[in-house]
C-alpha cells in the first residue's frame, strides 16, 4: 500500500531508492529487488537503481546477474566511478571473463541457459515464461501448482483466490485421473473443462498441473499450441518429467 | 435415444458411450462389453458432483480427459451426463461435435 502510494503520487526515483534501502535494512529483499525493477522500467536513463540491484545480487552471490545488471548500468554511464568499483569489488579479472561468457551467450541466444544454472529464482523463471502466454488475447490466468495442489505460481486477471481455486481444479483433476486409470487409459495428460463462464485447460504431469483459465468466446485449439509450448519449457525450468 | 448411441459409437476409435443420470444410474448405453457400465456411470457421477459441489456449476458443462492410451468426453446437462469412451486415435474434433449434437437432441428427448 505504501509502494503504492508513494509510486502513484512522485514517481520520484528519490524515494523509490531510499525505500528500496529501507527494505533491505529489514532484511525484505524481494521487496527491494521488485521495488529497484520498477525503478529501472519507470527511470532507464538513471544508473542508481541498477547499482542498488547490483549489489543487492552481489551481497546474494548472484555474479552472473550482477554483471548481467552492472553491465547494463555501464553501458548508460561507461566512466561511472560507482559502477566500476562494484564490478571491481567482484573480482575484475574474472568479471571480465564472466562479462565475456554473458557476451558470448547473448550472442548466441542461450543466456537462458546460464541463468538456469546460475541460480536466477525460479519464480522469475516461470513468470518470464507464463508472462508470454499472460499476453494472448482471452487468457484470463495461469495457475501453476503442484500434485498435491499447492500453489507454486500464479497470475489471474479474475476476482479469483488462485490457492483455493488451484486446490479445486487440482482435485477434480486428480479424480478424472484416478477415473481414466481404472480403465486402463493410462496416464491423464490434458482436461479441457468448457464452463458456462469459460473455459480451463489443464495440463499435467504426476507432478505438477499447469491450469490456463481463457474466455469462453476464445476457440481453444487456437491456443493449445502456445499453451504446450509454455508449458513444456515450465517443466524444463521445473525439472520434472 | 439408440440412433443418437449408434451415431457416437460409429465413429472410429469409441469404445462405449453411456447415457447417466445425476444419480449415477444409467440411462441408456452402446458399448465394449468389457467395460463396466455401471462402474462408468457412478465414476461420471461422481465427477459432475464434484464439479457441481467444487465450482459451483450444478449443470451444462463439458470435458474433454486426454490420457495417454485414451480419453473420456463428458457432455452434463440440467438431468443427465453424455459420456464416451474412447481409444487415444480418436478424432477428437468429431467425437466433441457428435456429442454436443447428441446432448441436444437428448435433451429434448428427456
Amino acid at each position: 500500500m505504501m509502494q503504492d502510494g508513494l509510486q502513484s503520487d512522485a514517481n520520484s526515483l528519490d524515494v523509490l531508492l531510499s525505500l528500496a534501502d529501507l527494505y533491505v535494512q529489514n532484511d525484505l529483499i524481494e521487496e527491494a529487488k521488485a521495488l529497484l525493477k520498477t525503478a529501472i522500467e519507470q527511470n532507464k536513463g538513471a544508473v542508481e537503481p541498477y547499482c542498488s540491484l547490483g549489489k543487492i545480487y552481489l551481497k546474494e552471490g548472484n555474479r552472473e546477474r550482477a554483471i548481467k545488471i552492472l553491465k547494463q548500468a555501464e553501458m548508460i554511464e561507461p566512466e561511472n566511478k560507482i559502477i566500476q568499483d562494484l564490478l571491481q569489488a567482484t573480482g575484475k579479472e574474472e568479471v571480465v571473463e564472466e562479462l565475456k561468457v554473458v557476451e558470448r551467450a547473448e550472442e548466441k541466444g542461450e543466456l537462458e541457459e546460464i541463468e538456469e544454472v546460475s541460480g536466477v529464482p525460479l519464480e522469475d523463471l516461470i513468470k518470464r515464461e507464463l508472462d508470454k502466454l499472460l499476453k494472448e488475447e482471452g487468457i484470463m490466468g495461469i495457475i501453476l501448482v503442484d500434485e498435491g495442489g499447492s500453489l507454486i505460481y500464479a497470475e489471474l486477471n479474475l476476482p479469483l483466490d488462485e490457492e483455493s481455486t488451484g486446490a479445486i481444479i487440482n482435485t477434480i483433476y486428480n479424480r478424472i485421473n484416478e477415473t481414466v486409470k481404472g480403465f486402463d487409459l493410462g496416464d491423464l495428460e490434458e482436461v479441457i473443462f468448457e464452463l458456462p463462464g469459460g473455459n480451463i485447460f489443464v495440463l499435467g504431469t504426476l507432478s505438477i498441473r499447469f491450469i490456463v483459465l481463457v474466455k469462453r468466446d476464445i476457440h481453444i485449439a487456437s491456443l493449445e499450441g502456445e499453451i504446450r509450448e509454455i508449458f513444456e519449457r515450465t517443466k524444463a525450468i521445473l525439472e520434472v518429467d | 435415444m439408440k440412433e443418437i448411441l449408434d451415431d457416437l459409437i460409429s465413429t472410429k476409435g469409441v469404445l462405449g458411450c453411456y447415457i447417466v443420470d445425476k444419480e449415477g444410474s444409467i440411462v441408456d448405453f452402446k458399448g465394449d462389453e468389457n467395460i463396466d457400465e455401471n462402474l462408468i456411470s457412478a465414476l461420471v457421477a461422481e465427477i459432475s458432483n464434484e464439479i457441481a459441489n467444487q465450482m459451483n456449476i450444478p449443470g451444462n458443462f463439458s470435458i474433454s480427459a486426454l490420457a495417454g492410451n485414451g480419453s473420456i468426453f463428458m457432455i452434463a446437462k440440467k438431468d443427465f451426463i453424455l459420456t464416451l469412451l474412447s481409444t487415444s486415435d480418436v478424432d477428437t474434433g468429431e467425437v466433441r461435435l457428435k456429442l454436443r449434437r447428441g446432448a441436444k437432441l437428448i435433451a429434448e428427448l428427456l
